[in-house]
């Protein structure tokens, strides 16, 4: 895919060669409004949104990382449901047993084409690390999900956030400490994932 | 955990991005062997940075790419609707101007013909609302009506009018009701009450005689309702104006969704 090229032809209106980016790009844009959201339905509607607004504003985009500028108005989205949410709280779509706690094991979120043991602990891990997330205040939760997760640079996250360099290194430092510690609860549900020697090395 | 520890974990958080330049780097790793708590801390972060980058990354629920019509993308408008439309737009207003203008016509110019007629009823239908509405219709003709109708609305004993006298040979005292009911039998009944005002043995105003004049065939009939040419003209030049510049805009609009499926 020749990406500047169908950037070019979308700025001049070609509705097709944005689409052929939209396909490319809608994965990281869907799964970022989800962990952000932590809401399927609302994470769609903000994806949506993405892209409406990415395509409408095309002729702003000036060069650069053409995914760290889609990721921010997949962020921008986001913020205006994290608003919306404040106004009117809606139900979260983590499922709550009888006494209202969080279930342990939400199978129905494991992705169905892995063998039984690997969707309990693809269950496991992202239930553990939605949890997390979702008690980091929401600018230090952006800068984890676009670097760790999505797995932008500095320069990238910067850029998509509109902050500095400086601000999104130390957001990304507390945001680590913060859900390095809330992690050590899940220790015991996640034994494989903390196999810290297979990550030993840079 | 004091501020300094925090520059030293914000470090080793960059260190593991890499995102730190060579000189700070060769420092780092130097406090790193020789600082046991450095070197837990880097594993720490290491841990949790490992964790997030094994996040599962979910399917998209659906395709979101965009259609022309979410785009707001639309079809090219071709250069004579904008113009059919208006044409059609403003015939269709001078139509209805000249409906307009058939309607308050009549009523601008004056006293007419229908207006003497319906007199009679308003006054003696409703003798009591008689008042100064019904007398602008028709100055000449209400003032006979309305020194008849007036009493019953006061509610005193109606002088013994000619029409009184006709009806009934004796007039003696009456009530209100009586005399406004004989009026409404008068009104209702006898299509030409005024001929007996003629025949009567007192004399009328002359502006009463005005009445009897209107034959009553007349006053039953109604003005049909016509199209004049103009009229006419409008309402075609209306519809096939707006037909024509509907069915551009729906040629057009065809097209560009065959055109926008066929990209696909």
């Amino acid at each position: 895919m020749d990406e500047p090229a169908l950037i070019r032809s979308a700025q001049h209106g070609d509705l097709e060669a944005f689409n052929r980016l939209v396909l490319a790009y809608q994965e990281s844009l869907y799964n970022t409004a989800l962990r952000i959201l932590n809401d399927t339905e609302l994470a769609a509607d903000a994806t949506q949104e993405a892209f409406l607004s990415a395509f409408r504003g095309l002729n702003g985009y000036r060069g650069g990382s053409f995914r760290a500028w889609l990721l921010r108005t997949v962020t921008n989205a986001c913020y205006d449901e994290l608003r919306r949410r404040k106004r009117r709280p809606t139900t979260p779509l983590t499922p709550l047993d009888d006494d209202e706690e969080d279930m342990d094991t939400p199978r129905w979120l494991a992705d169905p084409g892995a063998s039984p043991e690997e969707q309990l602990e693809q269950a496991e891990l992202e239930h553990a690390i939605q949890h997390c997330l979702d008690r980091l205040p929401t600018d230090f939760r952006l800068v984890v999900v676009l670097a760790d997760i999505q797995g932008l640079d500095y320069t990238e996250v910067a850029a998509a956030l509109r902050k500095p360099i400086g601000t999104i290194k130390s957001r990304l430092a507390r945001a680590r400490l913060r859900l390095r510690e809330c992690l050590q609860a899940f220790r015991e549900l996640l034994p494989s994932a903390f196999r810290l020697q297979e990550e030993r090395g840079i | 955990m004091t501020a300094t520890s925090f520059r030293d974990m914000e470090q080793l958080s960059a260190y593991l991005d890499g995102e730190i330049s060579q000189a700070d780097r060769a420092r780092l790793e130097a406090r790193i062997s020789r600082d046991r708590d450095l070197t837990v801390a880097l594993d720490d972060l290491r841990a949790a940075r490992a964790l997030l980058h094994r996040t599962p990354r979910r399917r998209v629920p659906r395709n979101f790419t965009l259609t022309p019509k979410m785009a707001g993308l639309r079809p090219p408008v071709p250069r004579l609707v904008p113009g059919l439309s208006f044409a059609s737009a403003a015939a269709a207003v001078l139509l209805l101007f000249t409906f307009a203008g058939s309607l308050i016509g009549p009523t601008a110019l004056g006293a007419s013909a229908p207006a003497p007629q319906m007199a009679p009823a308003f006054a003696y239908g409703g003798g009591v609302g008689g008042g100064p509405a019904e007398a602008s219709t028709s100055e000449s003709l209400d003032k006979t009506i309305l020194t008849e109708a007036t009493p019953t609305a006061g509610g005193k004993v109606p002088p013994p009018s000619a029409l009184m006298v006709a009806e009934t040979p004796a007039p003696g005292v009456r009530t209100t009701e009586e005399s406004t009911a004989t009026l409404q039998v008068n009104a209702m009944e006898q299509p030409t009450p005024m001929s007996e005002l003629l025949m009567s043995e007192k004399p009328l105003p002359t502006s009463s005689v005005v009445v009897p004049e209107v034959p009553p065939a007349e006053r039953a009939t109604k003005p049909p309702f016509r199209l004049t040419p103009l009229q006419i003209g409008l309402l075609a030049l209306a519809t096939v104006l707006g037909s024509a510049a509907l069915v551009l805009g729906w040629r057009a609009n065809r097209a560009f969704t065959k055109r926008v499926k066929g990209s696909k």
